[in-house]
């Protein structure tokens, strides 16, 4: 090193630069730090701490109890709809998402590179994530649950460093809001939720005989009835679907769910109504 | 009897005197005179000027009742980028001096002077556009256009507008 100017010293030093870059908000360091410069872009991309501190490298989940985990602050904040458990009775309002009520964020949102895609949701991250839906008709009740878990086929050190990331969630929850006659829906983030919700979910769950609640579980109720409902060009959550769709279109996306180093499990139940 | 003391020599050849614990919060002075045991004669310190030392030696005059860094992963995990109302203060030196003083932390090995240090400076990073990034530590742009603009829209859906 021949500078003798300090800040020029302290900010070549990888070691330091990654020391004073990993106590930035993570929204500087993502939006910012990684443009300064092709250096300061590099050690971002190469550092271990700063893409965990990014949610994009999942943190070993022995570091922390299970109680511990952190919702990606950024997420929350921009699929603030998902994060949060409505009341009994409420559906999912996914009109709240930031992508709908800024429109002119569209387009960013939209873009199959757009980083919010492969950011964990939690870290340590979520390593199991359930789709729950019961359709109550007039002479019985169906239960489906599909529960995807890290593919056992994988290698181990794979499997272990793997977690549900956003673009997959995101997508699962849009196509439960768009069941048909939705009557409530709900996410129960690590089987914590509302009260008389988590009790409606765990009934469900238990009538399929699965033992444990998967970290991340996306509930859908629908009550099937002969009343053909003619609301269904009001609902908001169409509109949503309708814009987010035409965007991924444009944008050239598929819907991606989980990848093969997910393995999925479907446990199904009927009870008959006499 | 009196506190023992140990004197440092700054590279611009300035001795000064410092209490042995005091000296001792920096971890290569510490593992120094393990390996020596006892000296009567100024320790140089090669990298680091009289003022920046003298800088140096305050923070650790004042932190020398911190309970001492067990250098454990998890003490870097917790974050807390609030700064105690003492170093904030400490750390009100113009720009020059508190990249000194990180480098001397670093040198020095005193971990927590170099957290304060590197706080400080993320906190002038905070909520910075990159240009203004680049204007406050005098840093070139190397992207090409194609290149930044490539970051940009990946990460534009978390721009705060």
């Amino acid at each position: 090193m021949n500078t003798s100017d300090p800040v020029e010293q302290v900010l070549v030093t990888p070691e330091l630069l990654e020391l004073i870059l990993a106590q930035l908000d993570i929204r500087t360091l993502l939006t910012s730090a990684q443009r300064v410069s092709r250096s300061w872009h590099a050690l971002i991309q190469d550092s271990h701490p700063l893409q965990e501190a990014l949610y994009f490298r999942p943190i070993k989940p022995e570091c922390s109890t299970a109680d511990q985990r952190t919702t990606n602050p950024l997420l929350a904040q921009a699929f603030s709809p998902i994060f949060t458990t409505p009341p009994f009775g409420v559906a999912l309002t996914l009109n709240t998402l930031d992508l709908m009520t800024h429109p002119a964020k569209q387009r960013a949102y939209l873009r199959p590179d757009a980083s919010w895609r492969r950011m964990l949701v939690t870290q340590p991250p979520a390593t199991s994530f359930g789709h729950l839906t019961s359709t109550h008709g007039q002479c019985g009740d169906d239960y489906r649950l599909e529960v995807w878990k890290p593919n056992p086929d994988q290698e181990k050190h794979k499997r272990e460093r793997e977690g549900l990331r956003m673009a997959p969630l995101f997508e699962l929850a849009l196509s439960n809001a768009l069941l048909p006659s939705i009557s409530d829906s709900a996410i129960i983030w690590w089987g914590h939720g509302s009260g008389s919700k988590e009790t409606k979910i765990w009934e469900c769950v238990k009538k399929l005989g699965s033992p444990q609640l998967p970290d991340v579980l996306i509930c859908g109720f629908t009550v099937l009835s002969c009343v053909v409902s003619c609301e269904e060009e009001d609902n908001p959550i169409l509109a949503v679907q309708r814009e987010v769709q035409l965007g991924y279109k444009e944008a050239g996306l598929r819907w991606e769910l989980l990848g093969e180093e997910w393995a999925r499990e479907v446990l199904e139940a009927n009870v008959m109504r006499y | 009897m009196s506190v023992p003391t140990l004197t440092f020599q700054s590279n611009d050849g300035v001795e000064i005197t410092v209490a042995r614990d005091v000296a001792e919060r920096s971890v290569l002075i510490k593992n120094m005179l393990g390996d020596l045991g006892d000296t009567d004669e100024a320790i140089p310190i090669p990298n680091v000027n009289e003022a920046v030392l003298r800088k140096v030696i305050e923070w650790c005059e004042h932190h020398k009742g911190d309970p001492p860094n067990t250098g454990d992963d998890d003490d870097s995990r917790r974050k807390t980028t609030d700064i105690d109302e003492w170093d904030q203060k400490f750390m009100q030196v113009d720009q020059e001096m508190l990249f000194e003083i990180i480098l001397a932390a670093n040198y020095l090995d005193i971990k927590g002077l170099l957290d304060v240090g590197c706080k400080t400076v993320a906190n002038m990073i905070k909520g910075k556009s990159p240009e203004e990034i680049r204007k406050t530590f005098n840093i070139q742009n190397d992207f090409t256009p194609e290149e930044e603009d490539q970051i940009r829209r990946e990460n534009e859906w978390a721009e705060d507008r």
